[in-house]
Parts: C-alpha cells; sequence; structure tokens
C-alpha cells in the first residue's frame, strides 16, 4: 500500500510498498482510509521534537475509513461501516476511559503513562502506525470508531476526529460565562475552530492573536472574532491588559503549543533543547488573563519541561487546565451542532491534495505557504471512487 | 464499551450517588478518621476537572478493573518502569533496532521524570537518522533531500494543477 514515511526532520517519502497491517489482537480492525488530515500535532513530528520518533513511521491521525476486516471480539462493527476514526486510542475499560477521559486511557500506550495511545505520533504516544495511508490498524474497534451518520459531508467527519473536538474542549475547560473575554492564541485550525466554540458558550468578546495576516483575515470571517497581529504589538501582554480595561481577559486559550514565537529566549532555549520548544503562547495566556482567571492548554507541550511563568500562576490564582481532546465524549454534541448547521468544520480545509504527494502537503502546511490553513490528503483509491461516482 | 461497566456508573446509579455523597469506601483507615476534623470540609463539588472527567468513582475501583484481552508480543517493545505490566495493545510500527535501538533501551530504563529518559530518547532519534541514511544507501536508494522536504512543492505548476483538480471533482460528488 501507499503510505507516508518519516526519514528524519523535515524529510517525508511516499512509500509505494508498504505491507499492508494485519489484526493483532480480537478487538482490532483494519479500515481502508478515504480521507485524512495533516495537524498542527504532526508538525511537531515533523520538525523532530517529540522524543522517540523512529525513521520509517507513518504519521496521521486524524483519518475516516471504511472498514474492511474486524478482528474476532468485535461487537459494533461490520465490514463496509465507513467510520471517523478518534486521534485517541482508547479501551473503554481503565478507570480513565470510564470517566470519560479517552484521551488518558491507560491501556494504550506501554511506553508512557503520561500520554494516552495515538495513531501515527511516536512510540512516545505508543508506536502505532497512522492514517496518513491507505490502510489502518485501529485497535479497540468498539470504542472509538463511529459510523458517520447518513448525510454527513466526509470532510465534515474527518474533522471531528480532533480539530473540532479540540478546539471545542479548548473553549470548555475555559469554564467560559456569559459574556466573558476570552482570547484565543494561535489563529491555526485549532485556535480558530477554539474561538468559534467559544461563542456557543456564551463569550461576549473573542479575540484571536497570530502573526499570520492570511491566518488573522480567515479567522476573523470564519470565527466571527476580533483578530490581531501580535508582530504589530509592542507587547502583547499590555495590548491585551489595555483592551481589557486593564484587568485581563477572563479566560485565555492556548492553541500553539511548544513551537510559539515571539520570545527570543524562549526560542533560543527551545533550539538548543534545554527546553522542549518554546512557552511563549503560553506564558503570554498567564500573563493576559485576569487574576483568577483560567488558562485553557491545548496546545502539545513536548518533553521533558518548559519554562513557564508559574510565579504568576500562583500569585495571579489562575487555574490551569489542559488535555488532549477526549473526542469520543464530544463526539454526539459535536455531530448534533454539525448536523444542525451552527458548525462547519470543513471551512477550515484550504488544501486537498494526494496522498502520494504527501512531502509537499506537509512542506506547505509547515511553512504556512498558499494561505494553507488545513490540508486534507486523498488516497488514490479514494480518488478513483471520486471520479468514479 | 463494557456497558455493565457503564451502567453501575451511570448518573443516578447507586455508585454515582455514593460516590456524590462520599460513601463510596475508599478503604480509609480508622486512624486517619480519627483525627479531629477529619472530613468536616470534604465538599464533592469542588471538582475543577468537570465537565472532562465524568466522576463516577471507577478511580477508587481502579485496581480492580477488567483489562481487555493482552495482544500477544511479537517484537521488542519498550514499557515504561511507571506501569506494572504491558498494556493490552500497544504499536508496531517500528521496532528498536541498531544503536539508537539501545540508546532507546537505555532511555526507558529511566522514568518520564528523568532527563536521560528523554534526551537519551532525542539522541537515538538523531542516531536514527543517520542509521536511515546507511539503510538506504544499502538498498541503492539515493535520498532526494529536494523532494522529501517537500520543495517540489515551490512553483511545481504541474503538482499545483493535479491538487487544484481534487477539490472540484469532489465538489461534483458531493452535490
Ligand atoms: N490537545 C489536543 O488534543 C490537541 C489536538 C490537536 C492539536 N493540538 C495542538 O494545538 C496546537 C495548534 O494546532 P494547529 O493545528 O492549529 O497548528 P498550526 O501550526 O496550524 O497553528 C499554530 C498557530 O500558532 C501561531 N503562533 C505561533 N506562535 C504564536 C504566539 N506566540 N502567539 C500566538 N500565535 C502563535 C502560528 O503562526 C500558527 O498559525 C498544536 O500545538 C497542536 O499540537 C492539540
Ligand atoms: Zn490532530
Ligand atoms: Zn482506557
Amino acid at each position: 500500500m501507499i503510505a507516508m514515511n518519516y526519514r528524519g526532520p523535515f524529510r517525508i517519502r511516499t512509500e509505494r510498498n508498504r505491507p499492508e497491517p494485519e489484526i493483532m489482537h480480537p478487538n482490532d480492525a483494519i479500515v481502508r482510509v478515504t480521507r485524512s488530515l495533516i495537524c498542527g500535532s504532526d508538525l511537531h513530528l515533523y520538525h523532530g521534537m517529540v522524543p522517540d520518533t523512529r525513521v520509517g513511521m507513518t504519521f496521521g491521525h486524524e483519518f475516516t475509513g471504511i472498514v474492511t476486516e474486524v478482528g474476532e471480539g468485535v461487537q459494533n462493527l461490520k465490514v463496509g461501516d465507513h467510520v471517523l476514526v478518534p486521534f485517541n486510542i482508547a479501551c473503554g475499560a481503565c478507570p480513565f476511559c470510564k470517566q470519560e477521559l479517552f484521551g488518558n486511557c491507560h491501556e494504550s500506550n506501554p511506553q508512557h503513562t503520561a500520554i494516552g495511545g495515538i495513531f501515527g505520533y511516536s512510540h512516545a504516544a505508543g508506536g502505532y502506525d497512522g492514517g496518513q495511508a491507505e490502510y489502518v490498524r485501529v485497535p479497540y474497534a468498539d470504542v472509538g470508531p463511529t459510523k458517520i451518520p447518513a448525510g454527513m459531508n466526509i470532510e465534515d467527519a474527518v474533522m471531528l476526529t480532533d480539530v473540532t473536538p479540540t478546539g471545542y474542549q479548548a473553549a470548555e475547560m475555559g469554564g467560559i460565562q456569559k459574556g466573558d473575554t476570552v482570547v484565543v492564541f494561535g489563529a491555526g485550525p485549532i485556535g480558530i475552530m477554539a474561538a468559534r466554540c467559544s461563542w456557543l458558550f456564551g463569550a461576549g468578546r473573542v479575540i484571536i492573536i497570530d502573526h499570520l495576516d492570511y491566518r488573522l483575515e480567515f479567522a476573523k470571517k470564519y470565527a466571527m472574532c476580533e483578530a490581531y497581529n501580535f508582530k504589530e504589538m509592542h507587547d502583547p501582554v499590555v495590548f491585551l491588559k489595555r483592551t481589557t480595561d486593564w484587568f485581563g481577559a477572563d479566560v485565555c486559550i492556548d492553541a500553539v503549543g511548544c513551537e510559539a514565537v515571539g520570545t527570543p529566549s524562549q526560542d533560543i532555549t527551545g533550539r538548543l533543547f534545554l527546553q522542549a520548544g518554546s512557552a511563549t503562547a503560553l506564558n503570554w495566556a498567564i500573563n493576559s488573563v485576569k487574576k483568577g482567571g483560567i488558562v485553557s492548554v491545548v496546545g502539545v507541550y513536548g518533553m521533558p519541561w518548559n519554562m513557564i511563568a508559574m510565579g504568576s500562576v500562583l500569585n495571579k490564582g489562575i487555574t490551569l487546565r489542559a488535555n488532549q481532546a477526549s473526542v469520543k465524549r464530544l463526539l454526539p454534541r459535536l455531530i448534533e451542532h454539525v448536523q444542525n448547521g451552527i458548525l462547519d468544520p470543513k471551512g477550515l480545509i484550504t488544501h486537498r491534495i494526494p496522498l502520494e504527494e504527501v512531502n509537499e502537503a506537509y512542506h506547505i502546511f509547515s511553512a504556512k505557504r498558499d494561505n494553507c490553513i488545513k490540508p486534507l490528503l486523498i488516497p488514490p483509491t479514494a480518488t478513483r471512487e471520486l471520479i468514479a461516482a | 464499551m463494557d456497558t455493565k461497566a457503564k451502567n453501575r456508573f451511570a448518573k443516578g446509579s447507586d455508585t454515582y450517588q455514593e460516590v456524590l455523597t462520599g460513601d463510596v469506601d475508599r478503604k480509609i483507615a480508622d486512624t486517619v478518621k480519627n483525627i479531629p476534623g477529619w472530613g468536616i470540609d470534604a465538599d464533592r463539588e469542588n471538582d475543577p476537572t468537570y465537565p472532562m472527567k465524568h466522576r463516577n468513582g471507577a478511580d477508587y475501583e481502579r485496581i480492580h478493573y477488567e483489562a481487555p484481552p493482552q495482544q500477544p508480543l511479537t517484537m521488542k517493545v519498550f514499557q515504561s518502569i511507571e506501569r506494572p505490566r504491558m498494556t493490552s495493545v500497544f504499536g508496531t510500527s517500528v521496532p528498536p533496532r541498531g544503536l539508537s535501538g539501545a540508546l532507546r533501551g537505555f532511555a526507558y530504563r529511566y522514568s518520564e521524570t528523568d532527563t536521560r529518559h528523554w534526551m537519551t530518547l532525542l539522541l537515538a532519534d538523531r542516531v536514527n537518522v543517520v542509521e536511515g541514511v546507511i539503510d538506504d544507501f544499502s538498498k541503492g536508494i539515493v535520498p532526494n533531500i529536494f523532494a522529501e522536504r517537500g520543495w517540489t512543492a515551490e512553483g511545481n505548476t504541474i503538482d499545483r494543477e493535479q491538487s487544484k483538480k481534487l477539490p472540484s471533482v469532489q465538489r461534483s460528488v458531493q452535490r
């Protein structure tokens, strides 16, 4: 089969003869991928920032596909079902899954305890090959995979595997009260979706911060929010204080993660691996939220640590909330929002690229070329179906 | 999902009520309960993890949960020393090999709080890149760095054309 093959930082190959995955556990299914996305999280892998990213791995944790084979223990899925697959690999039986912390499953990542299993996300997250391929092995097939509701657009479906729930959970963790001012750092797909979802919780004002004008323009329209470029500010924290009556925002959301730019000392220590990337956006969030405010973190941070303004967290009495999104927990609500036309996830997809050109897709997304917001990969088999239909 | 467990913890169930009222027995020693003032300010509602976590007491039963069947171990997979056993499933993407594999083995002797764990893994990743190139050469493949870095996307009109064609094809199908 055709699959993306990681060769080292910034280097990706399209592998044409990769063996197809096999059932390895009674609860496994094999899925033939119909759509697959590249995520900002994949960029951390692509840039070589995630420890234990092995040469030869296939990335991809946001995909839909048709079930081609099921293990003997699988009850809810059958061959031919078209499913969307949440990025978390979750057993449904451990104490964390039972409490719907599906992003924190205890039975899917032998290598680490802090991280649950994630498709195509290095051996730090379980060592599973991912969905930027024609076929994927899907463990715990009865738990995560969800049949795509009849009539749902496939691009909306694939956007429900990560971006939509993550953006929604970012807003949800903010504990937004009606009328609150919410500041979102990062106008990537996640930040834009977080800004959009902040309105669903009753925000009174939503502000998004980035340094890429094309993304800010996009966000302004898509999320109907205010958008500002931090490159044009002397100091983004002072700017945000001023615009919130010098008190600070009620809620700040970090949708950037460990590759934030904007503070030289953070950038340099990050490049030297003295810390895991850079924590600029998180520090801006901590310093621009009001006292007693809430900082919600969905931006991904690597291991082992970052330089964050803990003194401000303490002195301001800030509540820090963070997690990998619990996709399965949020799916019923979000499917409703999509079906009722409240959310339009597919509207974030700007590029549709054949899987065979995955190397170029990464470059375009990583270098922020061609006004790219979110690139979608289409495997050749799915393209043929499109043309035939 | 394990429906039995789900029902047991469902909102409104007895267990759920017990959790809310604090009657689920967490095996709290009597000696602790005798400490003056023990529990007088306990507040079940004080749960900042809501709604991320659906608090239902599963934490208290944690050692009794029934894990899914075990995936057979067919290759070398490292196990965190913070775990008593392998997880029920695991990925088999790329088994550890060569010098990078040995380095990774060393890294997994330390816990997730130990710098040696993460730094050795990062070092192994770099070594692994060199091994990848050597492996390529041994198979007669010369890595095309230009293509691998996706630079072919810069001004490559043929590919552009092709990717532009896809959405139109798609749109016509979806309507
Ligand atoms: N928690 C989860 O479950 C989860 C799921 C998916 C993605 N993520 C993470 O969310 C983050 C965003 O993902 P994405 O797909 O939108 O990525 P992306 O790379 O497309 O977007 C990141 C944006 O942040 C901007 N940025 C950089 N430095 C900034 C700063 N100092 N202040 C404000 N903006 C800044 C960049 O210009 C870019 O537009 C990533 O870290 C990703 O790993 C988390
Ligand atoms: Zn993602
Ligand atoms: Zn679990």
